[in-house]
């Protein structure tokens, strides 16, 4: 071999190490040229450490690549101790076939020629025949072995830093994929850079790497390209963040999705902005739920609406009749004509009674409806508690009398008021009362009483010495229509009251509970809140309540039926004429018996429908008109203008007797001008007193 | 098995029909000529009987690309099993460009300490033909692979020695040479000719003395690899029988000399271990087109002489084998090898 021969043999030996980034392709490569240069026909890359082993000591040894012989192959990866003569940083020949076989556990080798690889190994060639001269070998190949050792760091680093590199992008990429956001990044010139799996099958792409180098135009949303491109142009022009901005996006499959866009410019470590990042967040589900949740709103409001509606007809069709029936018993209970017996006294009470009660059933399903349609009106006002109390305890004295119940009120001195609706909350401690009474046993006890908390607030607590509550008893209270069994005792009740009660306090901002055991009665409270500067003292009043013979309190007691003294207007020589327009015969026959058996001195005119009414007042000119609401072809409202047109009647007082019992019916019919707007079935004592006082008014 | 002379290839699929109503398994190849009774011989048959067939494959589509050709080296592979001794003998298509890759895999796959020889076979006319044959069918571009169990190896040598004057392939793909010293192959070759031996080469006598100048792998043992130019294309581009990888450096080689007994010397001083008689022998096709059909022929009777033994085989375009025995294999050209191809007690 010359000179030259052997510098062409390092040339390709050279280019051979710099042709591979793969060590293991790498050492492979070289330990075949080694054979092919060398003849031998067996060889091994072998690493180990010298610098952290003792001189003279066994080496351990790591075998990472073998060509050649299964034999030695099957101890590839394997680690083997090395006797000092065999790891070596020098290459050398070492011809101990003993060793050898003991070694590497091939007995046909007793050749070896060890090419050091400095700070790695070696590469380790085996032959059966020494061969002529192995001299030349060792020091052809130390500049390439030298030249291989640090290439094959560099692989090795390289490995390592690409494998980190791996690791941490497919940890980036799996965390990008799992969350439920699309990400995408792209460069300045709108080209993707990459993008979650998400974003990708949006896109219509299997492959988050099938987006990189893409445009916008390469995707499905074609029709919002150029406002996604304005976007971008802020994001990258002004550094501007673009949060929550709201599209709909067609993508991939023809789908559409309702996405909130977030843009936030992509900057790199030197705070440049090198392109847009931006996430979308599909709210298409939440969109859809909000959508669906609008509609079933509507349909619930729809359906709220048909069912007040349904309600208001219908307490308009039962107190059409009721009017009638607890109307005519008034008139008969008043027993004007002094011919009624005793007996029949009792039974026209009957009547009067069950009538007031299908009527306060009826209030309560209105009032229940109402809250329930949210649409019931509070007037919420410094309420005195002990004003309430004696209203309700005065009342309820009938109803003590007739079972023999002991009441007493004691209400702290300093106890002041609440914030309340007055009408509600004396409904509530009413019904609570009520009830008291009404589930107590004979002759028991009923205690009101009312005292202030530490916490500005309240409490009415009503007992009783009833049967008392079980635990289940108590988890079934204020539930509709659940009535604890009572339905068959009876006791007159409806199951309403105390879930109303519970709804109104809840309503003005209280809580109302009971504490009971059974066989030791019951505590009913409510909590309220004082109202601010209304705490002033009152005098504490201790009342008993004597049993007595009054009549039933029912929520229609306050308008008993005590018929009102008959008035009239002093103005001498006149005649007052009272036109109503009616076409029930009933009511028709209910009001013109009650104003002509106690306003006598009104001259009564009917009339069954509008323009009938209409022909009347021209005719007559009465100084009140009563008329219904609801009359056929025309209405109150209606004819109320048509009155007020006629000349002469621009001024004659208009009352409207109606079943339309809602809150909002009657402002409608004030607001519409009418005097006065009675509720049917008709209070015969409130309905006089508005007669006189159109009258009266009327006079002046 | 049998090696049938180019003359004659004709006739193997009357061979084919005759070994099959026999019931005689048959592999075998083309070769450009048969060897017999020290002389060349341009129709007729070798045909070698085996007293059990050994383990074979007869495997084709070897030019396509690296995946099928692993498989292939795979096969091949396969047909040594772990611990047994024995040589690999293979036979390839001459008209396949990457012989040497095929051996290079092979060995990676084989790991096992056998012997490796063979040769390529086909025309000498570098004419693709289905050169490759067994009982059933014939086939091109392909190898056909025994493994003789017990069989010790073959001897294989050359004798080219490598000149001081070096030139580097700089473009080159698989057996094919683009350029030389960055400049077009064939001008380089020219002229490197001409100034070494004096002789001019033109686009028309190249066949005629591509085999005088052959090229040399230069190797670090000093036994170059030879590889003889055998075709030029338009271009100005050499091809070679055997690989020319890219950037290798080569030599314009001394051919052997007529008359020297170099090559049969180093045969005889490394050939104890073949006993048998006759021994099987090819001889380079390239080689004997170098030194004439005589010199060739006197070659083999001194070879013949020397191992005191007959000599059957035939002509080949290329040899596999190592220099050293029990070595790394390599695919040559310009080679005798001699092998015992399993005639051993078995």
């Amino acid at each position: 071999m010359t000179e030259t021969n052997y510098l062409a043999v390092l040339y390709e030996m050279a280019l051979l190490t710099s042709s591979e980034m793969d060590s293991d392709a790498l050492i492979g490569k070289l330990l075949q040229r080694l054979l092919f240069h060398t003849g031998f026909p067996v060889g091994a890359y072998i690493e180990y450490d010298l610098q952290h082993t003792a001189a003279g000591a066994e080496v351990e040894a790591r075998v990472v690549r073998v060509l050649g012989c299964n034999r030695l192959a099957a101890l590839t990866g394997q680690v083997r101790s090395l006797p000092a003569g065999l790891a070596s940083d020098k290459s050398g020949v070492v011809e101990d076939a003993p060793l050898l076989a003991r070694v590497f556990e091939t007995p046909d080798h007793s050749v070896m020629l060890r090419l050091s690889v400095p700070g790695c190994g070696g590469f380790f060639l085996f032959t059966s025949t020494m061969p002529d001269s192995t001299l030349h070998l060792v020091h052809l190949f130390t500049p390439v072995l030298n030249n291989f050792s640090r290439v094959l760091k560099m692989c090795r680093r390289y490995e390592r830093q690409t494998e980190l590199h791996l690791k941490s992008n497919f940890m980036l990429q799996s965390v990008l994929d799992t969350i439920p956001v699309r990400v995408y990044w792209k460069d300045l010139h709108g080209r993707y850079l990459g993008c979650n799996r998400l974003f990708a099958r949006d896109a219509g792409l299997d492959d988050p790497a099938r987006l990189q180098g893409l445009s916008a135009a390469e995707m499905p949303w074609q029709s919002l390209r150029q406002q996604f491109r304005d976007d971008d142009h802020a994001v990258v022009a002004e550094g501007k963040t673009i949060l929550g901005k709201e599209y709909t996006l067609p993508v991939a499959g023809g789908r559409e999705l309702t996405l909130t866009v977030n843009k936030v410019p992509l900057r790199d470590e030197t705070g440049e902005v090198i392109g847009v990042l931006g996430a979308y967040d599909d709210i298409s589900a939440r969109k859809q739920m909000e959508l669906q949740l609008i509609e079933a709103r509507a349909a619930a409001e729809q359906a709220n609406h048909a069912k007040s509606e349904f309600v208001s007809n219908m307490s308009h069709e039962l107190r059409t009749p009721l009017n009638a029936i607890i109307g005519f018993s008034q008139l008969l209970e008043g027993n004007h004509e002094g011919n009624l017996t005793s007996s029949q006294l009792d039974e026209v009470s009957e009547i009067y009674h069950a009538g007031t009660h299908l009527l306060g059933l009826i209030n309560q399903l209105l009032d229940l409806s109402k809250i329930e349609a949210g649409r019931i009106e509070l007037s919420m006002e410094p309420v005195s508690v002990q004003d309430v109390i004696n209203d309700c305890v005065a009342l309820i004295r009938s109803l003590t009398a007739k079972r023999s119940i002991e009441l007493q009120v004691m209400v702290q001195p300093d106890a002041g008021s609440v914030r309340a609706d007055y009408m509600r909350l004396k409904q509530v401690v009413l019904n609570l009362l009520s009830n008291a009474i009404k589930y107590n046993n004979e002759q028991g006890q009923v205690v009101i009483s009312c005292y202030r908390l530490p916490d500005d607030h309240l409490r009415i607590d009503v007992r009783d010495t009833g049967p008392g509550l079980s635990a289940a008893e108590q988890a079934r209270l204020f539930k509709t229509f659940d009535r604890l069994g009572a339905e068959n005792s009876g006791i007159e009740g409806t199951g309403i009251g105390l879930v109303l009660s519970k709804r109104l306090v809840e309503l003005m901002g209280g809580v109302i509970g009971v504490t009971s055991a059974v066989g030791q009665g019951a505590t009913f409270w409510v909590k309220l809140a004082t109202a601010p500067g209304q705490g002033e003292a009152r005098s504490f009043e201790g009342v008993t309540a004597a049993a007595g013979p009054q009549q039933v309190v029912s929520e229609i007691a306050s308008t008993t039926p005590a018929v009102s003294e008959p008035g009239r207007p002093s103005v001498p020589g006149k005649s007052w004429r009272v036109l109503y327009i009616e076409d029930n015969p009933a009511n028709l026959a209910l009001v013109r018996a009650i104003i002509s058996g106690q306003r006598k001195h009104l001259a009564f005119f009917e009339a069954i429908s509008a323009s009938a009414g209409l022909a009347q007042a021209k005719r007559h000119l009465p100084d009140l008109i009563l008329t219904d609401i609801n009359l056929p072809g025309t209405n109150g409202y209606q004819l109320l203008q048509q009155i007020r047109g006629i000349d002469g009647m621009e001024d004659v007082p208009v009352i409207a007797i109606s079943a339309n019992a809602l809150d909002r019916d009657i402002r409608r019919g004030l607001d519409a001008g009418f005097f006065d707007y009675i509720v049917k079935p008709l209070n015969v004592a409130t309905f006089l007193k508005a007669v006189d006082r159109a009258v009266l008014a009327r006079t002046h | 098995m049998a090696f049938v002379a180019e003359g004659d290839a004709p006739a193997i699929p009357m061979l084919q029909a005759e070994c099959r109503r026999l019931g005689l398994p048959l592999l075998g190849a083309v070769l450009p000529e048969l060897l017999g009774d020290n002389h060349f011989h341009r129709q007729g048959m070798v045909a070698i009987f085996f007293s059990r067939m050994p383990r074979h494959l007869l495997l084709d589509g070897l030019n396509s690309d690296g995946v099928a050709l692993d498989q292939a080296m795979t096969k091949i592979a396969g047909l040594s099993i772990a611990g047994e001794q024995g040589t690999l003998f293979l036979v390839f298509d001459g008209m396949l460009p990457n012989i040497a890759s095929c051996l290079e895999g092979l060995y990676r796959n084989i790991s096992e300490q056998i012997n490796f020889t063979g040769i390529s076979a086909g025309s000498e006319t570098f004419k693709p033909m289905p050169c490759l044959f067994s009982g059933q069918r014939q086939v091109g571009n392909g190898v056909l692979a025994l493994f003789l169990h017990h069989d010790p190896g073959a001897v294989l040598e050359h004798g080219y020695q490598v000149p001081e004057k070096m030139v580097m392939a700089t473009a080159a793909q698989g057996n094919c040479i683009t350029s030389i010293d960055w400049r077009p192959a064939f001008d380089v070759y020219r002229q490197s000719v001409l100034e070494n031996y004096g002789v001019t080469i033109t686009a028309e006598n190249f066949y005629q003395y591509g085999a005088h100048f052959p090229f040399g792998l230069i190797r670090a043992d000093g036994i170059p690899l030879v590889r003889i130019p055998v075709a030029l294309a338009e271009d100005g581009s050499l091809f070679c029988v055997g690989e020319i990888p890219e950037n290798s450096v080569l030599a314009l080689l001394h051919a052997v000399s007529a008359g020297s007994s170099d090559t049969v010397q180093a045969m005889v001083h490394k050939a104890s271990f073949l006993v048998s008689d006759p021994l099987c022998c090819f001889y380079c096709a390239g080689r004997r087109m170098h030194l004439g059909v005589s010199e060739a022929e006197r070659e083999v009777s001194q070879l013949a002489a020397a191992l005191d033994r007959r000599l059957i085989g035939g002509l080949s375009l290329g040899e596999i084998g190592s220099i050293r025995q029990g070595g790394y294999p390599l695919f040559h050209n310009a080679a005798i090898v001699c092998s015992s191809l399993g005639n051993v007690d078995d």
